[in-house]
């Protein structure tokens, strides 16, 4: 068995709202389209209550009792800045483990 | 599976449901529910009582550490009082027996004698001095840890009022007579 954990919940959430506006819900199916993860319910607040508090993400109008939540300026900058460091990571461990 | 967790979700903290309650109700009632889930939301609700119990500790810490400092004397006077018992008891026992002195200990031994053969009594007398010097001497440290060019450094610094200083000293001596007495005494 696998015991390794997924990705940063965190970071798929960013990237999960990179592509638009999302509540909780399509977020945890669009994660689990793109990465093959499914976020357990408290483990997806408890990144979205992270990225509300660090000012990265931020909560639209709810529609009925769903609150869509969007990346903000400062959350599409951290999110091409973590994007670009571990682009840079992969390639150095890719050249690393092909040599 | 969903009454189980929306049962977990009655534990979580008021603070929390008022923000995230009805959205987080709405996910339960979209996504289809799972053991693994189940499990999820009670860790995230153990975690979010732990955080919230950590950061009230540490508030009380502060708040009592800022008290402390503020008023430094008079918890060398908190602290005296704390200690008087037992620096009286044990003063007057030398003026008894080393100076030969008999009339003031002989004056309070009645009165005192119930309290100090009670198992409570004693371990007040006997733990006062330590209490008295924490409450002379808390208020007027100053410490703190910190990462420095990768390597821990440890600070302390001590400032201490005249009257904590006699109260610390008063303490650490009472603590000695004691201890050199029990060990007089036992072995």
């Amino acid at each position: 068995m696998d015991r390794r954990r997924g990705a940063d919940p965190s970071l798929l959430v960013l990237i999960s709202l990179a592509a638009g506006p999302k509540h909780g819900h399509a977020i945890l199916i669009d994660v689990e389209r793109f990465a093959g993860q499914r976020l357990g319910p408290g483990t997806l607040y408890g990144a979205i209550e992270r990225l509300e508090q660090d000012a990265l993400i931020e909560p639209l109008p709810a529609e009925d009792r769903r609150t869509p939540y969007r990346l903000t300026e400062e959350g599409t900058r951290y999110l091409g800045d973590r994007v670009s460091k571990m682009q840079r990571l992969a390639e150095i461990a890719r050249a690393r483990v092909q040599s | 599976m969903r009454r189980g967790i929306r049962f977990l979700l009655t534990l979580y903290p008021r603070a929390w449901l008022a923000r995230y309650g009805d959205e987080f109700t709405q996910l339960i009632d979209d996504a289809p529910a799972t053991p693994a889930d189940v499990f999820d939301v009670a860790r995230h609700g153990l975690a979010l009582h732990v955080r919230r119990a950590s950061r009230t500790a540490v508030r009380l810490v502060s708040l009592g550490g800022i008290i402390m400092r503020s008023q430094p004397q008079r918890f060398a006077m908190f602290g005296a009082a704390v200690l008087l018992p037992t620096a009286a008891l044990i003063g007057l026992a030398l003026l008894k027996y080393v100076a030969g002195v008999a009339a003031p200990f002989d004056a309070i031994e009645p009165a005192m004698t119930p309290l100090v053969t009670h198992p409570l009594g004693e371990t007040i007398l006997t733990l006062a001095p330590y209490l008295a010097l924490a409450l002379a001497v808390l208020p007027v440290v100053r410490g703190g840890v910190r990462w420095d060019h990768g390597q821990l450094v440890g600070t302390l610094s001590l400032s201490a009022p005249a009257a904590n200083i006699v109260i610390a000293a008063l303490s650490i001596a009472v603590a000695l007579f004691m201890v050199v007495y029990w060990l007089g005494e036992n072995l």
